[in-house]
C-alpha cells in the first residue's frame, strides 16, 4: 500500500486497471450465458453442489445441496473445469440432462438452462452510477492534489468502491473464468474497503498521532484483509468448500468501518478550529449518513441475515460520500483544492442540462394540462406551451444563476475581492491597516504560503531582514522599468541583462535575488502611485501548489495598483497629519518661546540695552533673559538643542532654573554648575543647552560671566579692540559635575558687548558661506558709534544682507549692551 | 534492487502461469498418433462406439485412419467396429494393415495389435501369451486394464474385474461402456443396487440406444423390480423395436409375473425378426422358458423336442440354449410322470453337460455351474420318485459352493426349498426361501413357497406377508393361473371372511 500511495505512476496504472475491471464487469453482466443455477467448487475432482439459486434451473429440476453431478449433457464429467466447458458450449434455454448422485442413488434430471444476464438491470445501473461517481470524485481529487497522501488514499478508496459496485451483480455462478475473476475482484474490494476507509480517516482531515508515531501500524492494518483475500482466492480456485467471506471476517471488517467513522466524527467534534470544523462538517455528515445505511442494509441484513432485497437502500446513500467531498471542496476548498471548471465547458453542460430540464418540464406540464383539460387543438397546445415556457423562464434563470455562483466561485470570488477592496481601501488611511487588509484578503483568496510587503522609500524597495533594512536598488529599478508583476526568475533574467548592459556587478543582483529565493517568493507585484514605486507584494507559492494563473495575477496587479494609490494617499495623509502636528507643535513652541523672552529690555542708567529674538521657520530653543542677579543685572543668552516644542520646553526649564538660582546665587559659574547638574539629570544626552550668564554691576560696569559652551559674546572696546568672552566650560546638560569658571571684564564707556546665538554667525548666504564672527565684528565695528539699538539693527541688516532673500535658517538672538560715555565719570568715581 | 526483484518475480509469475495454463490445457493422449485431427476423430469414434452408434463410429474411425495411416489403434478399433457391422473382409484387411505396421506404435500398442490379430486367427493360446506380456509390460494401460478385467470376468472374479474397470474410469471417465460392464459385474456379484447405479449411468450416457435400457432392465429384473424392468425393456423396444434381447427379457419379466399371454405375444410379434436374423433358437429358448415357468409341461416338452437334435458342436454362446433344451425336456417328462422318457432326457442332458464342461475346462469357473445343475436334477428326480430327501444335501452343498448370483441361484434354491418342504422340513424350507428373499424380496415363486412353509409351521403372519407379496407381484397374471389360485386359496384359509 505504501508503494502504491507513493508512486504516481502506480496510482495511474491502478486507476486504469480498476476502471478496466469495472467496465469488464459491466460488460460481462450484460452478457447472456447459460447457467444451471448451481454453485459448485472448482477445486476438487468432483462436482458437489454447494448451493442452488432459488428458482434457478437446478432448483427447478430438483437438484439439491450435496448432490454430486456425474454427467452433463450425456457426457461423463472429468472435473469441474470440464463441466464448465460443457456448459459454456450450451445456450440459455437449452434442456440439458444431468446425471447426479444423492445418498448413493443415481438419478437423472433435465435442466433448462437460464441466462446469466443481469436480471435486475435497473438496480445494477444504480450501482454502477454510484461506483462511477466515486471514481470520478477520487480521480478529480488526486489529480488536483497528487502530492497529498490523503488524496491518494481517497483515490484508492474510490477505485475500490468502483470495483465493488460494478462487481455487485449478485452473481454466484462462477464456472466461467469471467465470473471467477469478477467475484474475486469484488471480494478484493469488499475486503480492502474497510481498512482503506479506516486508514483514510486516520490521516484525513487530521493525521492521528497514534499513526504518526507508529508508521508500522499501516501495513498491519492491511495484513488481515489481505490474508482473508488470499484465503478466499485459494478456496475459490482450489478449495473443496465454498469461498466466501464468513461472518467472523465480516465482523472484523465491520470494525474497520466503525473505527474509520469514529475517527472522522472525533476529528469533527474535537476540533477547536472553527475553520476546520466548517470544512469538515458536511464531509462528516455525508460520510456518516452515506455509510450507515450501507452497513445496515448491505452488511448486516444482506450478508449476515441474508436479506439482500434492501441492498439498494444501502448502496444509493453511499453516493453521499463523494458528493459531500465535492461540496466541501467547492464550498470550503477542502484539501485546498480549487474548483476550476472552464466557463465554456460548464456553460455547455449546465446550459444543456438546464435547458433540457426546462424543455422537458415545459413539455410535461403542457401535456399534463392538455390531458387534464381535454384540449386537443394544436393551437391551444402551442399557446399553452409558450405560456408555460414563459412562466418557467425566470425559474430557469435563477437556477442557472445559482449554479454559476457556485461553480464560478473562483471568478466570483475574484470579482468580489476586487469589489470589497475597492470599497474598503479608500477608507483605510493607516498604512499598517492597509497592508494587513490586503494581506488578509489575498490569503483568503489565494492561500499563498507567505506574503511580504516591501516598502519603497521612495522608489527603492527595502527588504527587512535580520541584517536590517536592505535597499534593493537594482531590483527596484527593474521593477520600475517593468511596471508589472513578474516571477523572480523573470526579474532575475532582466536584471542580469541589465547588468550586462551596465557592466554592473552581477553579484549585487544575485544578492538581491537570493533574498527572495530564501523566502521562496514565486510572484512579485509592484505597487505604483503614478510613476512612483511605492511598494511591492512578494508572494510565495499557493498552498495548493497550483501556479498563479492569469486571472489571479490580474487581480493581484489591480489590488497592488489600488494599494499603491492608497499607500500614497496614506503617506500624504500621514504627512499632512505630521505637518499639522508640527504646526501645532510649532505654535505651542513659539508661544512658549515668546513667553520666555522678556517683554521689555530693562533700563539701566549709564547703559543702553537692546535685545531681539528673530525666529526662523522652525522654532528653536533660543532665548535671552534679564534676571536680577544679586545686586547685578543678570544677562542670559542661551541656545537649547533641538527644535520645536521640546526645545522650547527645555528653554523654559532652563530659564526657570537660572532665574531661581540667580535669586540665591551671586556667581554665574556656580549657577551654571547647578543648572548643568540639574539639566544633566533630567534630560537625555541628546538634550543640552549652551548658555552665557553674565552679572553686570551697574555701578561699576564690571561684568562677571561664565560661558557654558555658548558662542563667546563679543566685547568691542571703544578703542576698537575686540574681546571674546569664552571663559566657562561645557554646554549645560552634556556632562555631569562640571565646574564653570568665571571671568570678569569691566566695561568702559563706549564699550559694546554683544551676546548672540549661533543663528547669527551661522547664517548662510546663497553660496553657503557663513556670516561668521568676522561678519559679526564687521557689523559691530560699522556701528561702533551708534547706540545699542542701532548696533542691533545694523547687525540684523548685515545678516539679512548676508543671507539674501532666503533668510536665516535658524533663530537669531542678540543682546547688545553699551556703556554710555557719560557713564564714565561716575564709574571713575565709583571704582577704587 | 527491490524493484528489480519485484519485476522479475512478476515476469516469472506470468510466465509460469502461461506455461501452467498451456500445460494444463493440453490434452494427454493415451495412443500414438501424429495428428490432432486424427486423434479427435478417433475419440469421436470411440464415443460413438460406446454409445452403440456403430455406423457413426465406423465413419469417425475410418476418418482417423485416413488422417493418420499409421494410427494402428484406430485401425484396430475400426476393424472391431467393421466386424460388428458384418464387414468381415474390410475388418480383416484393416487389421492386417495394423499388424504390418505395428512397429511404428508404442510397444504396448504393438502387442495389443498382435493379440487382436492372433485372436482373429483363433490362436487363443498366442492371445493368452501376449496378454501376460502386456500385463507385465503395462499393467495400468487402459487397454491392458480392459483385458485384465475381461480375464477376471472370465474367471468369474467379478470383484477384481470391477477394480480394473474403476481404474479405467479414473483415467478415462468417458469410457462409458465400462459402466455397462461394471453393471454386469455387480449383477454377477448379486449387488443389484450397485449394478443398477452403474447401468443407470450407462443409460444416461447412451440414452438413445436400446442396449443400456435393456441392461438396466435386466438389473431390475434380477433384483425383482419387475415393473421397472418391464419399463426399461419397453423403452429399449421403443428405441429399437427389433432389439431382440429386450423382447426376450420382457417376455421373461412377463412370465415371472404370470403374464404369459403377453409374453408370448411379445415374442410372436418379433418372430419375423428372429427368423430374419437366423436366431429362431433364441425365440424358442424363451418360449421354452415361458412354458417351463408356466408349468405347461406338454408345451415345454414340445418346444424342447422341436429343437432336437442339437448340433454336435455348439458354440459357447449357445450353451445356455443347449442346456435349456435338455433340461426343460427332462423336467417336462419328469413332471408329467414319464419317468423313462425323463431318464433318457436326463442322460442326454448329462452327456451334454459333461462334454461342455470339458470344453470350458480352460476357464475352470464353470464347473460349479455344471455341478449345481446336476445336483438340482438329482434332487428333482428323487422328489418325483417319492424320495425327496435324497439329493437335498448334494444340492445344498452345490448351492453353497456356487459363485452364481442370487437370481441365477433362485431356481436352484427353489428346488431345494421344494425338496425340504416335501420332506416335511418347512423350517428349513423357509430358511432357504428367506436366503433368496433377502436378496430378491419380490421373487414370486419363493414368496409362495415361503408362505406355504410358514403356514405349515403355523406361523400365520410371515405366511400372510409372503402371500401378499406374491399376490401383489402376480396381480397382472393371466386369469386361471394355478399358482395364483393356490395362493388365493391359501390366503382365504388363513384369513377367514368376517
Amino acid at each position: 500500500m505504501a508503494n502504491l500511495l507513493s508512486s504516481q505512476r502506480l496510482l495511474i496504472v491502478w486507476g486504469a486497471l480498476a476502471l478496466l475491471v469495472g467496465v469488464f464487469s459491466a460488460y460481462d453482466a450484460t452478457r447472456s450465458r447459460p447457467t444451471d443455477g448451481a454453485v459448485w467448487l472448482l477445486g476438487g475432482d468432483q462436482i458437489r453442489i454447494v448451493d442452488t439459486e432459488p428458482g434457478g434451473a437446478a432448483d427447478r429440476a430438483g437438484l439439491e445441496i450435496g448432490d454430486i453431478v456425474e454427467g452433463i449433457d450425456r457426457q461423463a464429467i472429468r472435473n469441474p473445469r470440464h463441466a464448465s466447458q460443457l456448459l459454456q458450449s450450451k445456450s440459455a434455454g437449452d434442456r440439458v440432462p444431468y446425471l447426479y448422485r444423492r445418498d448413493g442413488e443415481v438419478r437423472e434430471t433435465t435442466l433448462t438452462l437460464d441466462s446469466t444476464r443481469m436480471a435486475n438491470v435497473r438496480t445494477y445501473i444504480v450501482y454502477c452510477l454510484v461506483g462511477l461517481i466515486y471514481f470520478m470524485a477520487g480521480t478529480y481529487i488526486v489529480v488536483r492534489r497528487p502530492g497529498l497522501t490523503a488524496a491518494r488514499l481517497f483515490f484508492v478508496l474510490c477505485t475500490m468502491f468502483l470495483i465493488y459496485f460494478f462487481s455487485v451483480s449478485e452473481r454466484s455462478i462462477f464456472y466461467y473464468w469471467s465470473d471467477l475473476f469478477i467475484r474475486n475482484m469484488g471480494t478484493l474490494a469488499s475486503l480492502m474497503l474497510p481498512p482503506l476507509f479506516f486508514h483514510f480517516f486516520a490521516v484525513f482531515p487530521q493525521r492521528r498521532t497514534w499513526l504518526e508515531s507508529r508508521p508500522w501500524l499501516v501495513p498491519l492494518l492491511y495484513a488481515l484483509p489481505v490474508g482473508f483475500y488470499l484465503d478466499f482466492s485459494w478456496k475459490q480456485l482450489f478449495g473443496s468448500s465454498a469461498a466466501s467471506i464468513n461472518a467472523t471476517q465480516q465482523m472484523a471488517l465491520g470494525i474497520y468501518f466503525t473505527a474509520g467513522l469514529a475517527s472522522l466524527v472525533r476529528t469533527y467534534a474535537g476540533s477547536s478550529d472553527t475553520d476546520m470544523r466548517q470544512r469538515v462538517k458536511f464531509l462528516t455528515l455525508g460520510t456518516v449518513f452515506g455509510t450507515l445505511p450501507f452497513l445496515v442494509f448491505n452488511i448486516a441484513l444482506g450478508r449476515f441475515i441474508g436479506q439482500s432485497e434492501w441492498s439498494l437502500l444501502g448502496a444509493v446513500p453511499m453516493v453521499l460520500v463523494p458528493v459531500s467531498f465535492g461540496y466541501s471542496i467547492a464550498r470550503y476548498r477542502l484539501m485546498d483544492i480549487e474548483v476550476f471548471i472552464r466557463r465554456s465547458l460548464i456553460y455547455a453542460l449546465l446550459t444543456g442540462l438546464t435547458v433540457g430540464a426546462y424543455l422537458v418540464l415545459v413539455v410535461l406540464v403542457g401535456h399534463t394540462l392538455l390531458d387534464v383539460s381535454g384540449q386537443n387543438s394544436q393551437l391551444v397546445a402551442i399557446v399553452a406551451t409558450l405560456l408555460i415556457a414563459a412562466a418557467f423562464a425566470p425559474a430557469r434563470e435563477r437556477i442557472q444563476g445559482f449554479l454559476e455562483r457556485r461553480f464560478f466561485r473562483e471568478k466570483h470570488d475574484l470579482q468580489q475581492a476586487l469589489h470589497d477592496l475597492a470599497r474598503v481601501l479608500p477608507h483605510t488611511l493607516e498604512r499598517d491597516t492597509l497592508i494587513h487588509l490586503v494581506e488578509t484578503r489575498i490569503h483568503e483568496l489565494l492561500h499563498p504560503t507567505n506574503f511580504l510587503f516591501l516598502s519603497a522609500d521612495p522608489d527603492v524597495l527595502t527588504f527587512s531582514s535580520e541584517e536590517g533594512e536592505l535597499p534593493l536598488l537594482h531590483f527596484s529599478r527593474m521593477l520600475r522599468r517593468r511596471g508589472s508583476a513578474a516571477t523572480p526568475e523573470v526579474i532575475q533574467s532582466e536584471l542580469l541583462r541589465l547588468a550586462r548592459r551596465h557592466e554592473a556587478s552581477r553579484d549585487e543582483f544575485r544578492a538581491e535575488m537570493r533574498l527572495f529565493e530564501r523566502r521562496g517568493t514565486e510572484l512579485i507585484i509592484p505597487a505604483f502611485a503614478g510613476e512612483r514605486l511605492v511598494g511591492a507584494i512578494a508572494l510565495g507559492p499557493k498552498r495548493s501548489e497550483v501556479a498563479y494563473d492569469g486571472a489571479e495575477v490580474d487581480l493581484l496587479q489591480i489590488v497592488a495598483g489600488q494599494m499603491g494609490v492608497q499607500l500614497e494617499n496614506t503617506r500624504l495623509y500621514d504627512a499632512a497629519v505630521e505637518r499639522k502636528r508640527l504646526e501645532e507643535e510649532l505654535g505651542v513652541a513659539r508661544d512658549i518661546q515668546q513667553r520666555l523672552l522678556p517683554s521689555d529690555v530693562p533700563r539701566i542708567d549709564g547703559y543702553e540695552l537692546a535685545a531681539v529674538n528673530l525666529p526662523s521657520a522652525q522654532v528653536s530653543g533660543d532665548y535671552f533673559d534679564f534676571v536680577p542677579f544679586g545686586e547685578c543685572v543678570g544677562l542670559v543668552i542661551a541656545d537649547v538643542s533641538g527644535k520645536g516644542l521640546p526645545a522650547s520646553l527645555l528653554a523654559s526649564n532652563l530659564q526657570a532654573s537660572i532665574r531661581a538660582l540667580s535669586s540665591s546665587q551671586s556667581n554665574p559659574g556656580e549657577v551654571l554648575r547647578i543648572v548643568n547638574d540639574t539639566l544633566y539629570a533630567s534630560t537625555d544626552s541628546t538634550r543640552f543647552a549652551t548658555a552665557f550668564l553674565a552679572c553686570l554691576d551697574r555701578d561699576t560696569g564690571r561684568i562677571t560671566y561664565s560661558n557654558a559652551g555658548h558662542n563667546p559674546p563679543l566685547l568691542r572696546r571703544a578703542s576698537g579692540e575686540v574681546e571674546w568672552l569664552d571663559v566657562g566650560s561645557t554646554p549645560l546638560g552634556a556632562f555631569p559635575s562640571m565646574q564653570y569658571g568665571e571671568a570678569v571684564v569691566e566695561l568702559e564707556p563706549g564699550d559694546c558687548l554683544v551676546l548672540f546665538t549661533d543663528g547669527v554667525t551661522e547664517a548662510e548666504d546663497p553660496n553657503g558661506e557663513f556670516f561668521g564672527e568676522e561678519g559679526l565684528e564687521s557689523a559691530i565695528h560699522a556701528h561702533s558709534e551708534d547706540g545699542a539699538a542701532a548696533v542691533l539693527q545694523g547687525l540684523r541688516d548685515a545678516v539679512d544682507h548676508h543671507t539674501g532673500p532666503v533668510g536665516a535658517a535658524d533663530d537669531m538672538t542678540v543682546i547688545v549692551v553699551r556703556m554710555l560715555d557719560e557713564k564714565g565719570a561716575s564709574l571713575a568715581a565709583a571704582r577704587p | 534492487m527491490f524493484q528489480s526483484i519485484h519485476r522479475m518475480s512478476a515476469v516469472g509469475a506470468v510466465c509460469l502461469t502461461i506455461l501452467g495454463c498451456s500445460g494444463w490445457s493440453k490434452e494427454t493422449r493415451e495412443v500414438t498418433c501424429a495428428s490432432d485431427e486424427a486423434y479427435a476423430a478417433y475419440r469421436e469414434g470411440l464415443d460413438q462406439a460406446y454409445r452403440f452408434h456403430p455406423e457413426e463410429a465406423f465413419e469417425a474411425l475410418r476418418r482417423a485412419t485416413e488422417l493418420d495411416p499409421q494410427f494402428v489403434m484406430a485401425q484396430v478399433r475400426l476393424a472391431a467396429t467393421a466386424r460388428g457391422l458384418g464387414r468381415k473382409d474390410f475388418a480383416d484387411s484393416v487389421l492386417a494393415a495394423a499388424y504390418q505396421q505395428r512397429e511404428v506404435a508404442s510397444p504396448v500398442e504393438a502387442l495389443l495389435v498382435e493379440r487382436t490379430y492372433a485372436l482373429a486367427q483363433d490362436d487363443h493360446e498366442r492371445g493368452m501369451e501376449i496378454y501376460h506380456e502386456l500385463v507385465k509390460l503395462a499393467p495400468d494401460n487402459p487397454w491392458v486394464l480392459r483385458l485384465r478385467a475381461e480375464e477376471a470376468r472370465r474367471q468369474q472374479n467379478f470383484r477384481q474385474a470391477l477394480v480394473f474397470y474403476d481404474r479405467i474410469l479414473e483415467t478415462d471417465p468417458e469410457a462409458i461402456e465400462i459402466h455397462n460392464l461394471k453393471g454386469y459385474m455387480y449383477l454377477g456379484l448379486g449387488d443389484y443396487e450397485e449394478a443398477i447405479r452403474a447401468l443407470q449411468r450407462y443409460a444416461y450416457y447412451a440414452p438413445d440406444n436400446a442396449n443400456p435400457h435393456d441392461s438396466l432392465g435386466e438389473a431390475y429384473l434380477y433384483e425383482g423390480k419387475y415393473e421397472l424392468a418391464m419399463q426399461e425393456f419397453v423403452r429399449a423396444l421403443e428405441i429399437e423395436p427389433t432389439f431382440l434381447w429386450s423382447a426376450t427379457h420382457l417376455a421373461q419379466a412377463l412370465g415371472i409375473t404370470g403374464q404369459f399371454r403377453r409374453a408370448e405375444q411379445t415374442l410372436d410379434e418379433l418372430r419375423p425378426v428372429f427368423e430374419e436374423r437366423d436366431q429362431l433358437k433364441w425365440l424358442h429358448l424363451e418360449q421354452l422358458k415361458l412354458a417351463y415357468l408356466a408349468e405347461d409341461w406338454p408345451r415345454t416338452i414340445a418346444i424342447a423336442e422341436a429343437q432336437l437334435p442339437l448340433p454336435d458342436q455348439l458354440p459357447a454362446m449357445d450353451t445356455e440354449w443347449g442346456v435349456w433344451v435338455h433340461y426343460a425336456r427332462t423336467m417336462g417328462y419328469l413332471e408329467m410322470g414319464q419317468l423313462e422318457e425323463a431318464q433318457a432326457a436326463l442322460a442326454k442332458l448329462t452327456t451334454f453337460l459333461d462334454s461342455f464342461q470339458k470344453k470350458t475346462a480352460i476357464y475352470g469357473a464353470f464347473d460349479s455351474i455344471f455341478e449345481i445343475n446336476r445336483a438340482a436334477l438329482r434332487s428333482r428326480f428323487a422328489r418325483k420318485r417319492g424320495n425327496p430327501s435324497e439329493g437335498i444335501d448334494d444340492l445344498r452343498k452345490a448351492i453353497a459352493a456356487s459363485k452364481m448370483s442370487p437370481h441365477e441361484l433362485a431356481s436352484f434354491r427353489h428346488e431345494l426349498a421344494e425338496a425340504l418342504l416335501a420332506t416335511n422340513r418347512p423350517a428349513e424350507a423357509a430358511e432357504v426361501a428367506e436366503e433368496l428373499l433377502e436378496k430378491i424380496p419380490t421373487a414370486p415363486r419363493m414368496n409362495l413357497l415361503a408362505a406355504k412353509a410358514y403356514h405349515e409351521m403355523g406361523q400365520r403372519e410371515p405366511a400372510l406377508e409372503h402371500l401378499r407379496t406374491y399376490l401383489e407381484v402376480m396381480r397382472f397374471a393371466d386369469e386361471g393361473n394355478p399358482r395364483v389360485a393356490e395362493a388365493t386359496k391359501l390366503l382365504q384359509q388363513m384369513v377367514p371372511r368376517s
